[in-house]
């Protein structure tokens, strides 16, 4: 479909371009702990790429994919227990600019929704502090998705552009790769703030 | 120590006819002797051009051996005497020295000759004084010591420059007397370290070390008592330490251990250190071994390299006689010896015929409900995996061997006839020895101990193989410490469950051992080292050791609140006492002990009173001294009539215990015990004393062991125990055999075949046992199938507890024994509350358990018995986690637990007893082999959530007793969740687990 999309606007000014950055998560608590109990992911970096079609003077969209490491941890006072893991995101914005595309700095807020997908990697073992609360799991879980945020587009010459960005990734929180122990209670939502930079050929 | 060992085997070995009798019994012998047709001084080793250059001191020549075919191909004729040689960095020069003190009316011909090995010129050069030796650094220069001088030497130039003087060494003259080796006429012996950064030396009254890149001296005078023989110098790789003679020292010249008992002899013995094994090859004649020059082999030992354990002994073609070197590649070690030099291919040890046995003893332990022969199984190994003949020999009636030869590897059964025992108290202990015509080793010989416990003698015996020097429990830890002195180990024992927590290793030779008043830390004196060992009780962790003055062995140490103070063996006339500090390292001797001479016997031990206020030294010789911590001085010195040997001990009420004498606060005897029994131990108990003591020397019996009325030193209930108190400390006529667990359960009794276990309350009067409850020892169920492990919970079931670690399972533990209709079970824990058995395969139905103590027979329980009865185990711990169904996973072998969870095509082995039969059968309390495999002839039916797993294996653990193992791979959709449940059925039983499964 994205390549069929790609050939029905081959007249149109396209845009592809690298992004890198970083995330930072808010946590959850574990309901029923008898001390606080944080569930969550440790910030860090994300990088991807993006395509994007400027079909409309002041729309456009894009689509987006960006790989963050995603870290599940547990802490609770000075015990943490942490483990490895990823998060891969793919996504559709539509972006509103502000400005007409003529000028140089175009500042545009976007909207957009897909998938991410939740996956941990690290090495399993048969005792990890806090495990009474939560288990920190070796497995994959998907997870829809909408993302909100803001940006700013500065024109080098003709064909570059550089971007500076920032998104708030929306899902509710993965149950399976942070799973709640027997008798405690895990959810609510997860907001992924990840400001990047980046750089895009206009053609 | 293991001298001592070899002595104490002598006897056996004639007994076998090692020697003498049968001349092909005395064994092959490791190395190629290269005769030389002279006397050699020294050698070295020129790699590059695969020779290997001999001082021929006596025919004035360099003989050139080439290494490739071990002949003498060229010889090099120089100046009289060549004594010693060095071969420069790049290999270019050999430098070798004439050792020429020719006494009048003859000339000195003292000299130094420097060969260009590449241009073959050869220039000479005189020396003022005669040469001890040579050796180049890494800067490309040759250090020559003289009995005058230090000289640097540049072979390009042949200029030498003065680096230092000495004085006060005596040479030899020539000629000497017939019969005085080269290295005896020379006295002097130098190497470098393989980086070439230092170079030690070693002379008559002089150390030496010469920093290469500082081009400093430093030289430290001593004497020795022996002398410091034999006259060879090796050198770690970093030159971080060095062997000089039979000790070993640190680059700063601390003796960091030395080999015991050494004879001193100068021209008999090398040593060569491998750095990066760990280990040195030593041939250190020892005195006894000496005096017996003409009957005892010469021995190459392998040694490690900070203690001098010993590893492994090989017989040598004939007696090593100066310097050692190993090859680059450490896989072949060059000695002179007496014909010339001694080539030994230690790399290729594993090629030569060796013999080993796989235990160190054997323990036949019969009770009042095991009658009949007991047998034990030994395996008889050649450790290079060779087919060596060997022969088996006891010097024990009623101790029959099969078969008593053969070739290895072989399975042996050694079986004792109780009849021969049944009249003997306490153990019985003898030797199984292995000889051969083959081997190049000096196999151990194996100890045989045999028990055959009373119903009225109390304790439950540990084998702990080994010379066992001292006992002391931990004052709040729940543990005690062995010190196994031929090791050189501490071995930490968990006071509970009696099993071994921890070895600690020592320098060489420990003798004591005591802990600090704040209970931290460990410390270990020593006979043949100068350091005081430290260990943190808390980690284990082992801290900076604490160097004695020069000359001070620390052979007995007790720590005060005031002063940690060491009774010193010193290297002369007078011992003394030595006042530690352990925050500096160091410790010094007391110019007096208050207003007494430090003057003390050379066998004196020292114990602290528990609140650290005193300190009891008390001397072989009847000297005692109490130093007072508060008054920071001894305040009482006194002596005894006659000797003392045998018990000490101080309580913090002012009491104290040598040998047969209790003593008050003022060291004045108010009570001396009687009779001929040897007071092995004795602890102070609450307000009470507990004297252990053994009997006789030469009486076949046990020991015994009372309560003390400390008011009127009368013993109390005096009770017979199963095996004898040891009757001597390691080196000492002193014994600390008793020691009050922490735990108040119970009092260790360190004897003849380990530790011996006594209650608390061992002299409280017996109480028949009683059978509550009997389940499987997996789950704790009542269903029990025949093979399956069980735990028998009830009362007064033993008085303490005990464990085994011995495989086969023994049918009696500690002073209990079950049986079931009339058969004894394999046992492996018993205690007042429960005992963890193995039901045997052959029994069915419903069944009567009977369970016989020294305070009666229980009544009968019955136990219905099913073909099956599968229980996984619930043993598993990790972290704060317990009681974890034992279920592993193949990918990690972790315990599957909720952060460990079963995936989706997971192999995973569940632990379980109670599958009952097997194909092979394995017997009750033996272990299961792992080929063939005893596969369970009823296959269990595995299902995850209620799907089925294939299963790859189901039958027993290989090595375990009673343990099944079960082997089943997940399905590729398994069902998911936190309590998924995991069951085991088998003809109609079934066990359940909860596990976490993700996808």
């Amino acid at each position: 479909m994205f390549f069929a999309l790609l050939g029905a606007v081959r007249a149109q000014q396209f845009e592809i371009g690298v992004l890198g950055g970083g995330g930072f998560l808010n946590g959850t608590s574990v309901q029923g702990a008898p001390a606080p109990v944080t569930a969550g992911f440790s910030p860090g970096p994300a990088a991807g790429i993006v395509f994007g079609h400027n079909r409309y003077a002041r729309w456009s969209g894009e689509m987006r994919y960006l790989f963050e490491q995603r870290d599940p941890r547990l802490a609770s006072g000075r015990t943490t227990a942490g483990f490895s893991g990823q998060a891969h995101v793919l996504q559709y914005d539509m972006l509103l600019h502000t400005r007409p595309r003529k000028n140089r700095v175009q500042p545009y807020v976007t909207l957009g929704a897909g998938v991410k997908i939740f996956r941990g990697t690290g090495a399993e073992t048969a005792y990890r502090p806090l495990m009474e609360y939560a288990y920190l799991t070796r497995t994959t879980e998907l997870k829809p998705m909408v993302a909100i945020g803001g940006g700013l587009k500065f024109r080098l010459g003709e064909r570059f552009a550089a971007r500076f960005d920032f998104q708030n990734q929306i899902t509710r929180f993965p149950r399976k790769v942070i799973a709640q122990a027997p008798g405690m209670t895990l959810g609510g939502w997860l907001l992924d703030f990840i400001p990047t930079v980046g750089l895009s050929w206009v053609f | 120590m293991r001298c001592e060992r070899l002595i104490k085997l002598l006897p056996i070995w004639l007994a076998a006819g090692w020697m003498g009798i049968s001349g092909a019994a005395r064994g092959a012998t490791f190395g190629d002797v290269v005769a030389i047709g002279g006397q050699a001084a020294d050698i070295a080793l020129d790699e590059g051009r695969g020779v290997l250059y001999i001082a021929n001191f006596t025919a004035a020549r360099i003989d050139v051996l080439t290494l490739a075919d071990r002949t003498i191909r060229t010889s090099i004729h120089v100046a009289p005497g060549p004594s010693s040689l060095a071969l420069s960095p790049g290999g270019r020069f050999l430098v070798a020295t004439h050792f020429g003190n020719v006494a009048p009316p003859g000339s000195p011909a003292n000299a130094l000759t420097v060969i260009d090995l590449e241009s073959g010129a050869r220039q000479t050069f005189a020396l003022g004084n005669p040469p001890l030796g040579v050796a180049f650094g890494a800067d490309g220069t040759a250090l020559v010591a003289t009995t005058g001088e230090f000289l640097l030497l540049d072979p390009a130039s042949g200029r030498t420059e003065l680096v230092d003087t000495v004085a006060g060494i005596t040479a030899t003259s020539l000629p000497a007397a017939p019969g005085t080796p080269p290295v005896q006429i020379v006295s002097a012996a130098m190497a470098a370290s393989g980086d070439g950064r230092f170079v030690f030396g070693l002379a008559d009254t002089m150390r030496f070390m010469y920093e290469v890149s500082a081009r400093r001296i430093r030289v430290i005078g001593y004497t020795a008592t022996p002398p410091l023989g034999p006259r060879v110098v090796s050198v770690a790789r970093d030159g971080a330490y060095y062997a000089a003679g039979w000790g070993v020292f640190s680059r700063q010249g601390v003796l960091l251990a030395q080999f015991g008992n050494a004879s001193g002899a100068l021209a008999v013995g090398s040593h060569a250190i491998d750095s990066a094994a760990g280990i040195v090859y030593a041939q250190i004649p020892t005195a006894q071994s000496d005096t017996a020059a003409l009957r005892a082999p010469p021995v190459l030992s392998i040694v490690d390299a900070d203690n001098l354990t010993v590893r492994e002994s090989l017989r040598l073609p004939e007696n090593l006689a100066g310097r050692g070197l190993l090859n680059a590649q450490a896989d072949t070690l060059y000695a002179v010896s007496e014909s010339g030099v001694t080539i030994l291919p230690v790399g290729l040890l594993g090629q030569f015929h060796r013999l080993a046995a796989d235990r160190e003893d054997l323990v036949f332990h019969s009770s009042f409900c095991q009658r009949g022969g007991i047998t034990q199984t030994l395996k008889i190994v050649d450790p290079g995996g060779g087919r060596t003949a060997f022969a088996l020999g006891s010097d024990l009636a009623g101790v029959t061997i099969s078969p008593s030869s053969g070739r290895t590897p072989a399975t042996v059964q050694v079986r004792i006839d109780p009849a021969t025992f049944q009249d003997r108290r306490g153990t019985v202990t003898g030797w199984l020895t292995v000889s051969s015509s083959e081997s190049v080793n000096l196999p151990w010989a194996v100890r045989i101990l045999v028990n055959n416990q009373r119903p009225d003698e109390r304790g439950a015996a540990t084998d702990v193989p080994g010379t066992l020097a001292d006992l002391l429990a931990d004052p709040v830890r729940d543990r005690f410490y062995i010190l196994r002195q031929d090791r050189n180990q501490v071995l930490v024992f968990d006071g509970s469950g009696l099993f071994p927590m921890a070895t600690l290793r020592t320098s060489n030779t420990p003798t004591r051992m005591a802990i600090t008043p704040d209970h931290q830390n460990l410390l270990i004196g020593h006979d043949n080292s100068q350091l005081v060992y430290v260990y943190d009780l808390d980690t284990f962790q082992q801290l900076a050791p604490v160097v004695m003055p020069g000359g001070h062995y620390a052979r007995s140490v007790a720590a005060s609140g005031n002063a940690i103070l060491a009774a010193s063996r010193v290297a002369g006339a007078i011992h003394t006492i030595d006042r530690l500090d352990l925050l500096s390292g160091t410790a010094v001797t007391p110019p007096s002990l208050g207003v007494f001479q430090n003057s003390i016997h050379l066998d004196t031990v020292l114990a602290a009173t528990p609140n650290g206020g005193a300190i009891m030294a008390a001397s072989a010789d009847g000297n005692l001294m109490l130093y007072d911590a508060g008054a920071d001085t001894v305040t009482v010195s006194r002596k005894l009539p006659g000797v003392v040997t045998g018990a000490f001990a101080a309580s913090g009420a002012g009491l104290f215990v040598a040998g047969n004498t209790l003593l008050n606060s003022s060291l004045v005897p108010v009570e001396t015990w009687t009779g001929a029994e040897f007071p092995s131990g004795f602890a102070f108990v609450d307000s009470q004393g507990v004297r252990l003591t053994g009997p006789p020397p030469g009486v076949p019996s046990g020991g015994a062991i009372a309560r003390v009325d400390l008011s009127t030193g009368g013993a109390m209930r005096p009770t017979r125990v199963a095996e004898q108190p040891l009757a001597a400390g390691g080196r000492s006529v002193f014994t600390r055999t008793l020691a009050p667990l922490a735990n108040r359960n119970a009092l260790i009794a360190l004897t003849v075949s380990g530790f011996t276990t006594l209650a608390w309350s061992f002299d409280a009067a017996v109480v028949p046992p009683a059978i509550s409850r009997v389940v499987n020892a997996a789950d704790l169920t009542a269903a029990v199938a025949p093979g399956s492990l069980i735990s028998v919970f009830g009362t007064n079931l033993n008085p303490t507890n005990v464990a085994t670690q011995t495989i086969p399972l023994p049918t009696a533990i500690g002073e209990s024994c079950l049986t079931v209709n009339g058969s004894a079970l394999p046992m492996f824990f018993a205690s007042p509350g429960q005992i963890n058995a193995q039901l045997p395969l052959h029994i069915d139905g419903r069944v009567a358990m009977t369970l016989y103590t020294p305070g009666g027979v229980s009544d009968d329980y019955y136990l219905n018995l099913l073909p099956a009865a599968p229980a996984i185990f619930h043993s598993g711990t990790a972290g704060p986690l317990t009681a974890i169904p034992v279920v592993v996973k193949g990918g990690n072998q972790e315990l599957v637990t909720p952060s460990n969870p079963i995936h989706a095509g997971d192999e995973i082995s569940i632990y379980a007893t109670g599958l009952g039969a097997t194909s092979p059968e394995v017997e009750a309390g033996d272990a299961s082999p792992a080929s063939p495999l005893a596969v369970a002839l009823l296959g269990p039916d595995v299902r995850l959530g209620g799907v089925p797993l294939a299963v790859s294996y189901a039958g027993l653990a290989p090595g375990q007793v009673g343990v099944y193992q079960i082997n089943a791979r997940v399905p590729p959709k398994p069902p998911v969740g936190t309590e998924v449940p995991l069951t085991v059925t088998q003809g109609g039983a079934a066990a359940t687990v909860g596990v976490r499964v993700v996808d």
